[in-house]
């Protein structure tokens, strides 16, 4: 996972005088700050997906997902599901559908990657794959009216990782008059991932049939394809799809420079429009979907159907032929790496995500769900970390950091447990991108440091706000008797 | 080394980027390696002596101060042997032997060490050194004897006016003029120069800011520019002086500040005051500004939500 050592860095030099002369003119789009990694995915990106849909083992759905969602279950311990079949769904009846048919086996306990044990559905696979009635007909959007496409995207319960929510919240919060611009993020700038690159290749038809959706819903916008310049293969096949005449559909080279994938990057980019946090994006009219979203609608309006599948990059030094899988959502990652190629070493540390922003998994044995985008298995070798050393004061985290902060600076306020000075510098902006941990020289995890205070100040946050309620329960209680029995 | 420990194994980022602290130290040793070289054939092979001895204290003593004061020992990230060398370089070929130990231990242990260590000292060690010692010992600094003839750098010709005298702007850029070890050669000094900012180490804006201030500055006040900036080190102190991470402003606007609040306390101490150690004092004057620099220049924040860099409506209170 060490980068090579370039020994002499031409571009590095030109980008440096360039910096210096304050150049305006930027030959590829980007934003302020970002680090320029190595992206490390000639591994799997050019190998075609390859088809895990059939697991052997059980299939757990867990009912709360990793945005916060609850579920509760509609089925019953021994009932028959279906494959697409409603399982459970949240109290504004936003669905959760079942990816096989079999027999729900248990309604348990179970751990998740993203939190402690969480209550979920386990289904037993009878390999029969029935599908329930689908309960729209297949039609082209061209012939659907919008209430129509809106309930097919809510039925699907289709959520955008990106913003955390649910579509359907999304598309209900925004009017069609206030969206002017739709952005698909096609950047993917963390390394090995190259889920989004392979989908565009051999899936572009249904991710430009998912865009033409949302320009349908939203007329007066206009929909740009963000895709970072590494990509050039899948800038041309997704250029051939589009219909530059019928479409208000663009496709916008940027430059692929980590954290470019993050909507807030996007706005910056491409429509030049600084907003400080994702869920302020649809107020300022912006709507950012990932690229499997974009299928999904398709698939949903198109279809009528959920898309209950998800594509996993299963990389790392440890496989022989590391590639991109198809799964099944609610297969299990100790499944997807026991059957997934030959390993020649073995995996001292397992990640769920990318290498910058992943969880260490200690225990495989947990469901594959939507936010799952890669699994990487790390040998002994590139899973050694360089102890922390004291900061040489380089500037390079200042540098990295896309939001304008101080890493720093912030690190040595929560060492200095000073909360009021850490909020007024910036420090709950961060978007956790872990750029400056990155590119630290002391390998010091400053990123981390500010992740800290951010829950220091919403544990602040929170308690502030229950001893207020135990005021102002505490001065109810100071009623009369007769006020009280009222 | 591995550390295994929770923070550091359970927690992202799990690849990290190509720079690490001693990777840095070693491209600054290898662009002044050209140097060190030039120095040994120009000079001759004392140079390469006090070079030793420098390097050797300066190692040494952060190895038994660290030891001591019982802290990890960190001699394996190459800062105490770049701060030798570049104590060294500072130093003229006709010192005695002692001198450079001095100088070594001056700035490890009492600039570097008793400000807290790497990382958190407020002057540049090597440059300290330079200033105690010529205040300390001005004739051994400031007066050359090559073969027991005395010998005048090019920077005392121009502090006296004798412009006559100056060696051709050729010999002074080739760097075969008398002077400090390593700050002659301005060609050598920015062949490492561009080596360093190719590999992303230092950041051209300081030293192509203090560069230009100087020369446009004594331009204006003393009519002339070429020889100010080719004499006396400024190019080496410029590039590898001036350049220190720790002494130095953390964005890019501060830095642009400190270069150029160099360059004017350069030119104005140089008309106004005692050459020689114009360029020492002024950058250890910026450098003293630089935690000012850093509390008043912040990177330009994010969003919309910020004025003057102040959070409205802190949860934490006001």
């Amino acid at each position: 996972m060490n980068p090579i050592h370039k020994r002499f860095n031409y571009q590095a030099l030109i980008s440096n005088v360039r910096d210096l002369a304050s150049s305006v003119t930027v030959r590829v789009p980007t934003f302020r700050g970002g680090v320029q990694v190595r992206p490390d995915k000639e591994k799997t990106q050019e190998m075609t997906i390859a088809d895990y849909m059939d697991p052997k083992e059980d299939l757990v759905y867990p009912l709360t997902d990793a945005y916060g969602n609850t579920f509760t279950a509609l089925v019953a311990v021994g009932d028959k599901v279906q494959r697409d079949q409603i399982i459970a769904e949240t109290e504004e009846g936003l669905p959760l559908y079942s990816s096989v048919s079999g027999t729900v086996k248990d309604i348990a306990m179970k751990l998740t990657a993203y939190a402690d044990k969480v209550r979920s559905i386990i289904v037993e696979n009878d390999h029969a794959y029935t599908t329930a009635d689908r309960p729209f007909t297949p039609e082209s959007y061209k012939e659907l009216p919008e209430e129509e496409i809106r309930l097919r995207i809510r039925a699907a319960g289709i959520i955008e990782p990106t913003s955390k929510m649910f579509l359907d919240q999304m598309l209900q919060g925004a009017e069609a008059s206030q969206i002017h611009t739709v952005l698909i993020d096609g950047a993917e700038t963390e390394p090995e991932m190259s889920a989004a690159y392979r989908l565009m290749l051999e899936d572009s038809w249904r991710i430009v049939n998912g865009i033409r959706v949302l320009t349908k819903l939203f007329p007066k916008a206009e929909a740009v394809l963000c895709i970072a310049d590494d990509k050039p293969k899948a800038i041309e096949v997704m250029g051939d799809y589009i219909d530059h005449e019928a479409d208000h559909i663009r496709v916008e080279i940027v430059r692929c420079k980590y954290p470019q994938h993050h909507p807030l990057m996007l706005a910056e980019t491409v429509l030049h429009e600084e907003v400080s946090d994702v869920s302020d994006l649809l107020s300022h009219g912006i709507l950012i979907i990932s690229v499997d979203t974009a299928i999904a609608i398709s698939r949903a309006v198109t279809q009528g159907r959920p898309l209950q599948r998800c594509i996993v990059t299963l990389s790392g030094d440890c496989l022989e032929s590391p590639r991109n899988y198809r799964v099944r959502i609610g297969t299990s990652v100790k499944e997807l790496v026991e059957n997934g190629g030959v390993p020649v070493r073995e995996a001292a540390k397992v990640i769920l995500g990318g290498p910058i922003t992943g969880t260490v998994l200690q225990d495989l044995d947990v469901p594959i769900t939507k936010s799952t985008a890669c699994i990487l298995l790390m040998s002994e070798e590139s899973a050694h970390q360089m102890e922390e050393s004291h900061c040489i004061r380089c500037g390079r985290c200042v540098a990295a950091c896309p939001m304008g902060l101080a890493p720093y600076f912030l690190e040595k306020l929560v060492t200095k447990r000073d909360w009021k000075r850490f909020e007024s510098s910036g420090g709950m902006t961060c978007i956790e991108c872990g750029a400056c941990s990155f590119v630290c020289p002391a390998r010091r995890k400053v990123g981390i440091s500010v992740m800290k205070g951010k829950t220091m100040i919403n544990e602040r946050r929170d308690l502030k706000l229950r001893a207020e309620a135990e005021r102002y329960a505490e001065a109810r209680f100071d009623s009369t008797p007769e006020e009280d029995e009222r | 080394m591995k550390d295994r420990s929770p923070s550091n194994y359970y927690q992202p980022p799990h690849s990290r980027g190509a720079d690490t602290t001693s990777s840095i130290m070693r491209d600054v040793l290898f662009a002044l390696t050209p140097i060190l070289i030039f120095a040994t054939v120009y000079f001759g092979y004392r140079a390469l002596i006090i070079v030793l001895i420098s390097c050797a204290t300066a190692v040494l003593s952060e190895y038994a101060w660290q030891k001591l004061s019982r802290k990890r020992v960190s001699i394996l990230d190459c800062s105490a042997l770049l701060t030798g060398l570049l104590v060294a370089f500072n130093l003229p070929i006709s010192v005695p032997l002692w001198v450079p130990a001095v100088g070594a231990f001056f700035a490890i242990i009492i600039v570097k060490q008793l400000f807290g260590g790497i990382g958190r000292n407020l002057l540049n060690p090597a440059l300290s050194a330079k200033l105690m010692l010529i205040l300390v010992f001005p004739a051994l600094m400031t007066e050359f004897r090559i073969n027991g003839i005395p010998v005048y750098t090019p920077l005392y010709y121009l502090s006296e006016g004798q412009f006559e005298m100056l060696p051709s702007m050729m010999s002074c850029f080739l760097g075969v003029v008398p002077g400090d070890l390593g700050e002659t050669s301005v060609l050598l000094i920015l062949l490492g120069g561009i080596y360093l900012a190719a590999r992303r180490v230092i950041d051209l804006r300081i030293p192509l800011s203090y560069i230009a201030v100087v020369f446009v500055l004594s331009y204006l006040l003393k009519g002339n520019g070429m020889y100010e900036i080719l004499t006396g080190g400024l190019i080496f102190a410029a590039f590898f002086m001036a350049t220190d991470y720790v002494t130095t402003p953390m964005t890019g606007v501060g830095r642009l500040v400190f270069g150029v609040g160099c360059g004017v306390l350069t030119t104005l101490l140089r008309v106004y005051g005692n050459y020689e150690i114009a360029i020492c004092a002024s950058i250890l004057l910026m450098n003293l500004l630089t935690p000012l620099i850093d509390r008043f220049i912040v990177p330009k924040a994010f969003g919309k939500i910020y004025t003057n860099n102040r959070l409205h409506g802190t949860i934490s209170g006001d």
